[in-house]
Order: C-alpha cells, then structure tokens, then sequence
C-alpha cells in the first residue's frame, strides 16, 4: 500500500490576550533573599615604590536593601596624575555606604607597619616614612569596625624582575588569532625579560608616553596595554610553563602616538608625535591579584547576560569582600 | 543429569559454532574450557524444560494493512502459560513441549489474534494483526502479556504512538518529546525547551535512537518543536534505568524510537514542512524501505533529514547612491541520519541484526556584510561551524533458547568525527585580502562496544543479567570500560511484582551546554586525554502492578551516581571566541540525583493517559565552580506532578488535556551588593602606581542555585473533530498552550524599578523580575492526508 502523507497547517490563529502586558512577560516577582550578615569591603592595592598608601573601605548591603546609601553625590578622581600644569583628574557619580569607626592596620612580617586614617567617603591614607621595598615581606592587613567581623588578607611583596629590552613597533600589524577582521596597524611593545626562577611568578604592564608634536606641544597621556599574545591571560603572563626562562611577550595599544596615517587612531588626539619617550613598566603581581583580575573581567563580560554561567567574584579577604594586593614594579624607557 | 547438560551443552555449542564461522568469536571462547562452560549454562537453563521434547515456533508479528513489524508484541501459550514478546523488528521465537498449543498474540491497539493447533515439530508463520476500526471499551477477557508486572526490564515507559497523537501541542503539532516531558522522572529543563532531563541528568545523557541511529539534535524552533514527526513514527520507549546490557554510551536514559515503514518492495515517505516565516522555517524528511529478499532475509533503508534556517538581511543605500552596505546572516542547524540494516534469520531461534548507521548534526552561523563606497567594496563573510559526523557499523544476535532464557549479545564500531568550533573568514577589501580557516581542528575517535546479556527465569525469579564493554580511542589515549548490568523480577501476588536493578554507564560524548539553554549553540565534543569520559552507576528499587487489567502502577526509587560530568566554568559560554580550546573552559565533577516516581497509566479505552509523581534530589560538584562546594543542580526539582487525559468523545470528537506542576527551578541571584572604586593601572614618574579608577555596583553571589524560581505549572488542552472526505481525511484541531495564561519562569535576574514619589522625586528600588515568554497561546489548526 501506497501511503503518501502530506499535512499541512491551513490556518493558525495565535493570538496573545490583552491580558498579556508588558509586566507578562518581566513581572515582578518575590524572591525570599536572606538578609546576609553585612560585611566590610576592601579595595587596597599597594605597590612597590609607593610612599603614600591609600585603602578604601564600604560594606555590602543586601541586593534588595532599598534604604538610601549613606553619599550619593559625586567624587574627584585621579586619570592622570603626571599631566604638565597637575594631574588630570574627572568628576564621578559615586553611591557609597560608609562605615563607622573603622580601624584600617597594615603589618609588615608580624610587627606594626602603618595605620591608616580616614580622609572621608571611605577612603584610608597614609604617608610612609620610606617607600614600600621591594623586600619580600609579608603584609599584613586587618580592618575592624563595630557591628562588624574584622577582615583580614596577607600577601607577600613578589619579586620584581628586570625588564631587559622593549622594542617599540610603530608600525606593527596586529591580528586577533581568532578574528582576522581585528587585522589593524596598531603600536606594538615587546618585552623581553627573564623569569625569576623557582617561584610562581605572574606579571602585567602599564606604560606612559610624553610626546611633542610639530608645533612642540608636549603631551603626557597613559597608554593601557591589550595583549593578543597567546601567552598571556587578562593582560597577565604567568611562568607556568616557563620557569626561570627568557619570556618575550607582545603588548599592543589601540592609541597610536605616530600615526602614519593608517589604521588606528591618531596620536595625541589628533596630532602626530615627532618626538618623546614612553616609559614601560613591568609589574609583578600576586597570585591573588591575577585571580581577582580574570574574575572581575569574566563578572563583567556576564554582567546583564543570562545566558552566561554566573560568576561569584573571587576575593582574597578573609570574613570579607574585595582585594589586598602587593605588587612590584621595574621601568624602562624607550625613545623615538 | 549428564543426559540433561549434555543436551544444554549441545544447544550452546550450536549457537558458538555459528558465532564462530561468521563473527570469529572463537578467541573470545577460547579460553573457557568445557568444564567451565558447562556449570555456567547449566545455571542459565531451568532443567525441567528438557524433561520433554520441544519444538519451536517462529516468526514475525505485523500489522496487517500496511505490514509494519510489531516491536513488544506478545505471544503466549495459554496451555503451558509460557510466553514472549517480540523484538525490535517483529521477530518472536516460542519454544514449547511437544502437543496442542493454544497461541494468543496481543499487541496494544490490535485485535487479538489466537490460533490452536497440535505442535509436532518446528514451526514459522507470520502473524498480521488487525488494529481495531474504532476506539471502544474493550472486554479485556483473556490475560494480555507483556504487562509491567511481568517484565524484567524496570524504569521503563513506552508509549504507544496512538496516545501520543492525543497530547495536547502547540499548534496541533505531534510532538513526541513534549509527551515524554510529561512522564515522571523527566523534565523539560526550561519554558519551551526540548530539553529531556532525565533523573537528573543532563540532556547529552540521552540516548536517542531513530531506527537505531544517534541522533543528536532533536528540537525546531528551539525547542517549540521536535525533529521527530508523529506520522513517521510507530512506537516511543524511554528507559530511565536498569539498561539491558546492549544499550551503551550513555548515562541516562535510552529513547529508541523506531520509525514506520510499509510492505515490503514499497517505500514510504513523509516529507514536513512548517514554515514560520519566510525566513524562518525548519523541515523534516523521513524515508523507509524494506525488502524482503525471502523467508530469512530483510534488508531495510532508513533515512532522516532535518534543518531548521533562521535568515535575516537587510540593505541600505544612500539617497546619492554613493555608499551602501547590506547585511545578512543566519543560523542552519540540522541532522541527518541513514540506517541500512539487513535482518537474518538464522534459524528459528537466532535472529541476527547487522545495521550500518550514518549520523551528522551540523550548526553553521553564518554573517556576511558588504560595504561599498563609490566604487571601492569591501566584504566581509564569517561562517562558525560545529558539528558531529557518525559512520557505525553494529550486529546483534537474538537467541531464544526457550521462554524462560533469552541471551542478546553483539558487537559495534563507530567512527566519530567532532568538530568543536571553526571559523571561516574571508575578506574581500581594496587593500588586503583575507580567507582563513580557524579554530580548532576535527577530532576523530573510534568508538567499539561488546556485550552480552541474558533474560532468563529461575523459579518465579526473573533475571536479565549482563555485560556492555566499551572502548574509546582518542587522539593518544583510548578508554575502556566494562559496565555490569542486572535487573530482577520477583512477584509478589498475581498482578504484583517487586522489581530492582543496578545498572554501571560510561560515555564518551559531551555536550556543552549553557544550564538551560537549548540553543543550538550546543557543542558536542568528546571525551579526551584531558576530559576523562562520564561514568554513572544506578541503582533502583520498585513495585509494579496491573490493577483491574487496565492501569499499569509503577512505584521505582532510585539512586543515581554521576562522575566527570561536564559543565561550561563560571561566565564561559559558547560565544567565546577568546582562543581558548573547549578544553580550558570546562569543568568536571560529581553529580548525586535520588528519588522516587509514582505513576499509573491507561493504555486502552475510550479514556486513555497517565498520572505521574516524582519527588527527587538533585546535586552537582566541581572544583571550578561554586568554591567547590555542593550545590543543586539547576533542575533539581523536589515534587513534580503530570497529569495527561485523552478521551474519545464520538467517532468524530476528541478531547485531550494535560497539566504538569513542578517545583521553581534553582537560580542564582545576588544576595549582596557593594559599590567599590575599580582598580586601574596608573604609571607615576617615581614607579609608583595609583589605582582607584570608576565606581561601580558589585554584586555578590553566594552560593550557586542557593535560590528558587517560583513553581511551574500549566495546562494545556485541544479538541479534535476528524473530517472524512472521498479523497482524504482530515482534522480540524482546537487547542490552547497555558490555557490559564500563567507566567511561568525562564530565569530570574536583579533590576531597579523607579518608584514616583508624591513630591514628584523618583526613587530607584531594586526588585527581582522573571522573565516570561509564553503567555497562552490558543491555536486552530487543520491537519489532511492523501
């Protein structure tokens, strides 16, 4: 027997009740959130060579706590502190809850090293009588409060190493191995250096040009660095696999200081560097400061995204939220 | 005695000198002496049965208008109270004692078919059993066989087709997967989803078969719809547990489904097509031919295809005609599967299957853009790919000693080939030319299985016990693993039988999967030298029993052990495109699921359905994630009650009605918050670094899935007035999704809600909203055939 089997839907009607708003489709709905215990928030991130050490201290609040935060308003910050005339700084809208009576102590190999003094909007300073060194110490950092647990985080100053050579490549052709289209001329910065052996060792880079352009109008600006370099992960190489040995990784910035005029964008805003210097550092940082890094960058590739696995930030504060991080640093200059 | 086993010993040897010449299973026998051999098969066989002379009739049950073989048929002697059932393609073999039989054969849906005559010697004949004309009441007098009280096999369902036609779908669409969502110890995952959740695990644990063949994606639309279309399809069986050794590679379940065919020397086809839009439609193309060369040969030829497109483009050009540029993209996604299988009769009590599969399933993303400036164009074309290709090769033996003792055994090869995630550019531009391909590479593996398995009865116990070997090689390293498999059949009265099985699994395929989504996206990868493969182990306690010759009860409890299942790490996702391997961003761990499932169907009659409880446990572990800590699986749903009714009103109407409730799905939400300065990287002449840069709100998650959704429930339900026409009959199908119009949630997420003030400030409150997506939707449809 033959069968031949054709269906075929003649008619849908679908229709959506006039019941079906907006609030159908993203109601509002109750969620029995528990109202955790609030504890305190860190963000200190100290480096070598640094006299002045600054800390800033909040505390969390339950995601569906609607009271007002204690400042809402805004704050000066600091983009660019080497600016000619002054640092650049920029207005920020900040909400901030504060915290009352907190008691911020640094030690330093289990003796007293500094204490921190409030200076308003939850930050913490202080001045040291010598810069941090770059010794290998272990810090340290305890932070009390009343109605709170005290929070607690160490870490060890990491050995900085030598940055032996930077090659600056004006002109470098820089491709994503993934996205050809991100084929772009782009400033390219090599560095090469040698890996502190024996020891796990995770490094990152900032560098900072001063440029004068024709008419001789000198130029400060910070130049961020992206990296595409297989060997590195969030800006960061780690040795994991190349203990004690030569490590040449390529950095590129997305601002470009002598613009031939192709591809990426124009040097200075717009004027062409004839002259100048950039001053490259390499940084050491901490295990605990690499790990907060990726989870900070993979948090905020996920925020707003349902489709991605949340993420729960990792933090390094014992009783507590945020980062202490010791980091070492080494600089080099490369004229053009 | 020596009379006895030696004849015992006779039969088996029969059996490994055929083995022997065709499938040179002289090595695997070899070493077993005859002494050994002999005790062994003097257990497997109840003596008594050699006490008399027997003789063996065969053959195959079909349906008599179209010849379709009947899968799980019954055949039973009333004299000697001996029975069995068919096999996947039709075939039964009875061994009874010489003298008067008095055959029944039964099969759901089918007029029974009985037939007396005086057995003398081996006999073979082909049963063809009518289906009955019209739904009605029937009088159920002589015992059916094959009923769930009787059967070894445990966590199983099988859904005759017929009722599945009955549930109630969007748009009138039979949708086989929908009404397997709706037994106990399934879930969906989530609204809308084709997800199939089985006891906990994870939708790559599923084996689906299509005419014996993987098939890898089985969702249109998402998950609106499944590939598999009701009228190419004769029979549904989902296994949950206690898999019969001759199921292998995967954890959770086994859903074969075996597709329709016609008499032999005519081919069937059916050919569907839903289009949505005109750029947005999928199809499905099924095709089946047998051929029956004689009496003990049957080559069949099985073939499925199916897409779905999603396409979109657009063009804008400038009113001066100078510039333009035009977009285009899309996603294809589809499978495509063959199946040629050559059935052997060997004689009337072996039965041989050698089947050479084909399967693909391919994801192609594609964008193109072209932009044009004067006369200067440049091109751009990116193509993701994924995908999988299987080429098998696979025969298994069916030996029916006797009703008391049925032995299966068989051997497989599969030769997969991944290909986890390629890119292809190509850029067509005045300066610079660039078409590449990147990504990672195919990765070919071979798989290869073993096993062997034995149903027998000792006394009133019933015992189907077994062995599945497997082996995976893979890039350098390969993977074996022997998997045990027992089941047991106690009764308990006449209509009563307590039934436990313990169950070992492995597999070697992964499907990386965002919790929840089942998009397309999906990749299937394989296990490697650096992701081991899955292995679960089972074990399930139960009751089952007919009640009044009608309702089938079933009470199963189960405790089930995953290791080195698969999840994607915290915020990767598919899309990522940041040069990592699949392999770096995946986890594996530890998953923990128990519970317990009441259900209680009616197969027959003018009222047809199934009642359904489960409550369960569900949990995952992995070092990467969550701190390592436990924590429930996004599904672990601890009640979940399913109800589906489907009643024949007159020859003309049908009503059919089902509603399921099930406790919220796990979430994560952010429990705290804090608003902190980030931290930037600022050079200072004296080497010192300022780092406080923008603020910003953090949330905090505590622990993963710590939260619940609020509970799902919903009801849908359609009428069904057939039409009979001279050409071709028809039916017109009413019916509405969510009836209630309930919001069911798809996932929950933190947002601000602004709150006017009567001294008309605005304050921004944070809330917790869902995301709903399918409100009810009523549909009116109309289905013909010619």
């Amino acid at each position: 027997m033959k069968i031949i089997d054709f269906k075929y839907i003649t008619l849908i009607a679908t229709v959506l009740f006039s019941s079906c708003s907006a609030n159908y489709f993203t109601p509002i709905v109750d969620v029995a959130i528990p109202l955790r215990e609030a504890k305190l928030v860190v963000i200190a991130d100290f480096w070598s060579g640094e006299q002045e050490l600054n800390v800033f201290v909040t505390t969390t609040r339950a995601s569906l706590d609607n009271t007002p935060y204690d400042y809402t308003g805004v704050d000066t910050i600091l983009t660019n502190p080497n600016r000619p005339g002054g640092g650049r700084t920029q207005v920020v809208p900040i909400l901030i809850d504060t915290v009352s009576g907190v008691v911020v102590k640094l030690t330093k190999n289990g003796q007293a090293f500094a204490q921190l003094n409030s200076t308003g909007l939850g930050r913490y300073r202080t001045t040291l009588a010598q810069p941090l060194a770059e010794d290998g110490a272990t810090y340290t950092l305890t932070i009390s409060a009343p109605g709170y647990p005290t929070i607690e985080s160490t870490q060890k100053m990491p050995a900085s190493t030598k940055l032996d050579s930077v090659t600056y490549n004006p002109d470098a052709s820089v491709t994503d191995p993934n996205n050809p289209f991100s084929k772009n001329i782009r400033d390219e910065y090599v560095l090469d250096f040698k890996d502190v052996a024996n020891q796990e060792n995770y490094y990152t880079a900032v560098a900072q040009a001063t440029t004068k352009d024709a008419a001789g109008t000198e130029t400060i600006q910070n130049i961020p660095f992206s990296s595409l370099d297989p060997l590195s992960e969030s800006n960061v190489v780690t040795d994991r696999n190349l203990d004690g040995k030569r490590i040449v990784w390529r950095e590129h910035t997305n601002r470009r200081l002598k613009s031939s005029g192709r591809g990426g964008g124009g040097g200075g805003g717009g004027n062409v560097a004839v002259s100048g210097s950039i001053q490259v550092v390499l940084l050491s940082i901490t295990k605990e400061r690499f790990n907060y890094i990726k989870s900070y960058a993979l948090y905020q590739s996920t925020l707003n995204n349902p489709l991605a696995e949340p993420v729960i930030l990792y933090s390094n504060i014992n009783n507590g939220y945020g980062l202490f991080s010791i980091g070492a640093n080494r600089g080099f200059t490369v004229l053009f | 005695m020596s009379h006895i086993i030696s004849t015992i010993v006779t039969q088996h040897l029969h059996l490994f000198r055929r083995a022997k010449v065709k499938f040179s299973f002289k090595i695997i026998f070899q070493p077993f002496s005859m002494k050994k051999i002999v005790p062994i098969l003097a257990f497997l066989l109840p003596l008594h049965l050699f006490a008399q002379r027997t003789f063996t009739i065969s053959g195959y049950l079909q349906d008599a208008a179209s010849g379709e073989k009947l899968f799980s048929a019954a055949a039973y002697d009333k004299k000697s109270s001996s029975g069995v059932v068919s096999n996947t393609y039709g075939f039964f073999s009875l061994t009874l004692p010489k003298g008067e039989v008095d055959l029944v054969f039964t099969y759901v849906g089918y007029e029974p078919t009985e037939i007396k005559f005086d057995l003398k010697r081996d006999t073979t004949f082909n049963i063809r059993m009518k289906e009955y004309a019209e739904i009605k009441t029937i009088e159920i007098s002589a015992k059916k066989q094959n009923r769930i009280e009787e059967r070894t096999q445990m966590s199983q369902v099988t859904v005759p087709i017929e009722l599945i036609k009955k549930v109630p779908a969007l748009l009138g669409e039979v949708d086989v997967l929908k009404a397997l969502q709706l037994l106990p110890g399934v879930q969906a995952g989530t609204e809308g989803q084709n997800g199939l959740y089985v006891r906990g695990g994870s939708p790559d644990q599923n084996l689906i078969l299509l005419d014996g063949v993987p098939v890898y994606n089985v969702s249109h639309l998402g998950g609106f719809f499944s590939v598999f279309n009701g009228d190419a399809i004769k029979d549904v069986t989902l296994t949950k547990g206690g898999f019969p050794a001759r199921f292998g590679g995967r954890l959770s379940s086994v859903k074969p489904v075996i597709s329709a065919s016609v008499a032999s020397q005519n081919a069937s086809n059916t050919n569907e097509t839903t289009t949505i839009d005109p750029k947005l439609y999928f199809y499905d193309l099924n095709a089946k031919i047998n051929w029956k060369i004689n009496e003990k040969h049957r080559i069949f030829l099985s073939a499925y295809n199916g897409a779905d497109i999603f396409g979109f483009a657009f063009t804008r050009t400038a009113t001066d005609n100078k510039r333009s540029n035009s977009t285009s993209g899309g996603i294809d996604f589809g499978n495509l599967t063959t199946a040629l299988r050559w059935n052997y009769l060997i004689n009337n009590q072996l039965f041989a299957n050698t089947t050479f599969t084909y399967s693909s399933f391919n994801v192609n993303i594609l964008t193109s853009a072209s932009n044009r400036r004067d006369t200067v164009v440049t091109d751009n074309t990116a193509s993701l790919r994924s995908g999988i290709a299987d080429i098998g090769f696979k025969t298994d033996f069916d030996y029916v000693i006797n009703p008391q003792n049925h032995i299966r055994f068989g051997v497989g090869v599969t030769n997969h080939t991944y290909s986890p995630r390629t890119l292809q550019l190509a850029v067509q531009a005045a300066r610079f030319n660039i078409d590449t391909t990147l990504g990672e590479g195919n990765t070919k593996a071979l798989e290869t299985a073993v096993y062997l398995e034995d149903e027998l009865k000792i006394g009133l116990l019933k015992l189907s016990i077994g062995a599945h070997f497997s082996g995976f090689k893979v890039d350098s390293v390969t993977y074996t693993s022997l998997q045990p498999r027992i089941g047991m059949n106690y009764p308990l009265s006449q209509n009563l039988a307590a039934k436990a099985s313990f169950v070992t699994m492995r597999q070697y395929i992964n499907l990386l999967t965002n919790e929840g989504l089942g998009l397309p996206t999906d990749l299937w990868v394989p296990s490697t030298a650096k992701v081991k493969p899955q292995d679960a182990w089972q074990a399930a306690i139960g009751i089952a029993q007919t009640i009044r010759n009608e309702y089938e009860f079933s009470v199963e409890a189960y405790y089930k052990k995953m290791n080195n299942v698969i999840s994607y790490t915290e915020g990767a996702n598919f899309l990522n495109l940041n040069g990592t391997s699949w392999q770096n961003r995946v986890a594996q761990g530890t998953g923990t699921a128990y519970g317990l499932e009441l259900f209680v169907q009616k197969k027959e009659g003018r009222l047809t359905g199934w009642l359904g409880y489960t409550w369960s446990k569900n949990f995952r572990k992995f070092d990467a994630i969550n701190k390592g800590l436990e924590y429930p699986f996004k599904y672990d749903r601890r009640h979940d009650f399913k109800a589906l009714v489907a009643y024949q009103i007159s020859d003309k109407w049908s009503f059919s009605g089902s509603w399921q409730y099930g406790t919220g799905n796990a979430t994560s939400l952010p429990e705290l918050i804090y608003n902190t300065p980030s931290l930037t990287y600022l050079y200072n002449p004296s080497g010192a670094i300022t780092s406080f840069g923008q603020y910003g709100a953090t949330e905090i998650i505590g622990e993963k899935n710590a939260f619940r959704m609020p509970s799902y429930h919903r009801l849908d339900f359609s009428f069904e007035r057939k039409v009979k026409k001279k050409r071709y009959t028809g039916a017109w199908n009413f019916g509405a999704y969510n009836a209630y119009n309930r919001a069911n949630p798809m996932f929950l997420f933190l947002d601000s809600q602004d709150v006017y003030n009567a001294n008309g400030t605005v304050t921004s409150t944070n809330v917790i909203r869902q995301a709903s997506i399918f409100p009810i939707i009523p549909s009116i449809a109309y289905n013909f055939k010619f």
